[in-house]
């Protein structure tokens, strides 16, 4: 894309990202310098003399690049020497936190925010998921996932142990201790935990391609977060077992005779 | 040497409150090392309570039981755990595991006590279930065999750790006449060459006629005009019936 900043220098000349929601990406292939797009924006006649791939978010399509002056062009309202993000290429071999410590220090107290691009993007990340709506209703439905998933792992435990009550209570009375009662019940906890992750990372892989390919979304399933996912999982169905081993109690081998 | 089974001045209550009633009453009783002992009486005279207390499956409220001399009122839920450990049981619905096979249930009286390894742990299995006449069942599944057959396999899984005492409840009430025999003159044979002791409710008078005591029970008294209290297993002979 680094050519194409030089066609930016002309007067209303963008570039257009080629996975723009709803934009048919045939229509945008032979966009080029000598094939130009032209249209129109906000009431100003653009033209489009190249494309880049980057996509939607929840808060745009799609994104363009043009020059400050045709930004301003196109948003009369904002000033000029205002921008909302100044990026800055750090010098092969600097360390970026350096450089972050320096402009702070620099910049005093003018009303920058100056971070890292990793502190900019966990920054946002935090802000779409805690803040913004669509945020925390995801938030929301993860939690209802975990409370609906240890319900269920619940049932299946506690059915399984009143179906076998009188087994325990049998090895009860043959002097297996609690303990081995409890470590059954955690166990079964855990083969499900693993046989519900499994075809459950394998249905969220195939969700996940699909969103991303319905909105161009950059959602995947990191193996960070898989494991973050079993973790839960496991934490969920072991708190399932919890509960389920107070039916135990019922175990009582005096009322086999 | 010590009698396996001393019971003196035994009272127990189910329920609380007003609805407190009192199933045994001032029970003393000794069962003799390696003696066949059966329980008998009329529907709530107390037997299979008794039989819980001193299988140490309830906890002692009033007076004492002590297995060889060790007193169970009073004990740890992890002592009694351990008691249990030597005892064995048999129960009238036999309660197998249902998954698993004969040779897995009979397995399970020998693995709580970690007894031996696998190898000598099969072996014991496949020959008690060989005694019992199961030799051919012995990796069937519970569902497969007869009423009869999954009797003879509790029967073994209770009889293969070599407990001391074996707590029956009408353990012949699924076998024909033969088997129950068998079963009987085996749980002889254990008291006589290892010293095992049978405690045993039943109503099947083939067996009466093969105790060696018989305690009759009635409204959670034992029924005897015994004036000596301490020794009470010698109430009755064993002809007694009914």
């Amino acid at each position: 894309m680094g050519s194409d900043f030089r066609q930016l220098a002309l007067a209303d000349r963008v570039l257009l990202d080629l996975r723009t929601r709803g934009v048919d990406q045939e229509s945008l292939a032979d966009v080029s310098p000598t094939h130009p797009l032209r249209f129109e924006a906000n009431g100003v006649a653009l033209t489009a003399v190249s494309t880049f791939e980057l996509g939607g978010g929840f808060s745009a399509d799609g994104a363009m690049v043009t020059s400050d002056q045709t930004f301003l062009r196109l948003f009369g309202q904002r000033l000029a020497g205002t921008p909302t993000h100044i990026l800055v290429r750090v010098a092969e071999g600097l360390d970026p936190a350096l450089v972050v410590a320096g402009l702070r220090e620099a910049l005093g107290d003018e009303p920058v925010l100056v971070r890292t691009l990793e502190e900019a993007a966990s920054a946002d990340l935090a802000y779409q998921t805690t803040q913004r709506p669509v945020g925390v209703i995801f938030g929301v439905g993860v939690l209802i996932g975990m409370l609906v998933g240890l319900v269920i792992v619940y049932q299946v435990l506690a059915t399984d142990v009143a179906d076998h009550l009188r087994e325990y209570a049998t090895s009860k009375a043959m002097g297996y201790p609690h303990r081995f009662f409890l470590s059954l019940v955690f166990e079964e906890a855990l083969i499900l935990a693993v046989l519900g992750f499994l075809p459950g990372v394998m249905l969220s892989l195939g969700i996940y391609a699909a969103m991303a390919a319905k909105t161009g979304l950059p959602v995947d399933m990191t193996a960070l977060r898989a494991a973050a996912v079993f973790a839960g999982t496991i934490l969920a169905c072991a708190l399932s077992g919890a509960i389920a081993t107070q039916r135990l109690r019922g175990a009582d081998p005096a009322e086999l005779f | 040497m010590l009698a396996p089974i001393e019971v003196r001045h035994l009272d127990h209550w189910f329920g609380a409150g007003e609805t407190r009633k009192q199933a045994i009453f001032d029970m003393s009783l000794s069962i003799e090392l390696g003696s066949l002992t059966v329980l008998m009486g009329p529907s709530g005279s107390g037997k299979t309570t008794l039989l819980t207390l001193i299988g140490c499956l309830r906890e002692v409220q009033g007076g004492s039981v002590q297995l060889r001399g060790e007193e169970l009122r009073g004990a740890s839920a992890a002592r009694q755990v351990a008691i249990r450990r030597r005892l064995g049981f048999i129960f009238q619905a036999h309660n197998l595991h249902e998954s698993l096979t004969a040779r897995q249930n009979v397995l399970m009286g020998l693995e709580v006590h970690g007894w031996g390894d696998r190898v000598r742990q099969d072996a014991a299995a496949e020959h008690i279930l060989q005694l019992l006449g199961l030799g051919h069942r012995v990796d069937y599944l519970p569902e497969n065999p007869s009423g009869g057959q999954r009797q003879r396999v509790a029967i073994a899984r209770a009889l293969v750790s070599n407990p001391e005492v074996v707590f029956a409840d009408e353990p012949t009430a699924a076998l024909d006449r033969e088997a129950g025999l068998q079963v009987v003159r085996m749980l002889k044979t254990l008291g006589r060459e290892r010293g095992t002791t049978t405690v045993m409710v039943t109503h099947d008078n083939r067996i009466l006629e093969l105790a060696d005591h018989i305690i009759p029970l009635e409204d959670g008294r034992v029924v005897a005009d015994s004036a000596e209290p301490h020794q009470p297993a010698e109430l009755l002979p064993r002809s007694v019936s009914g």
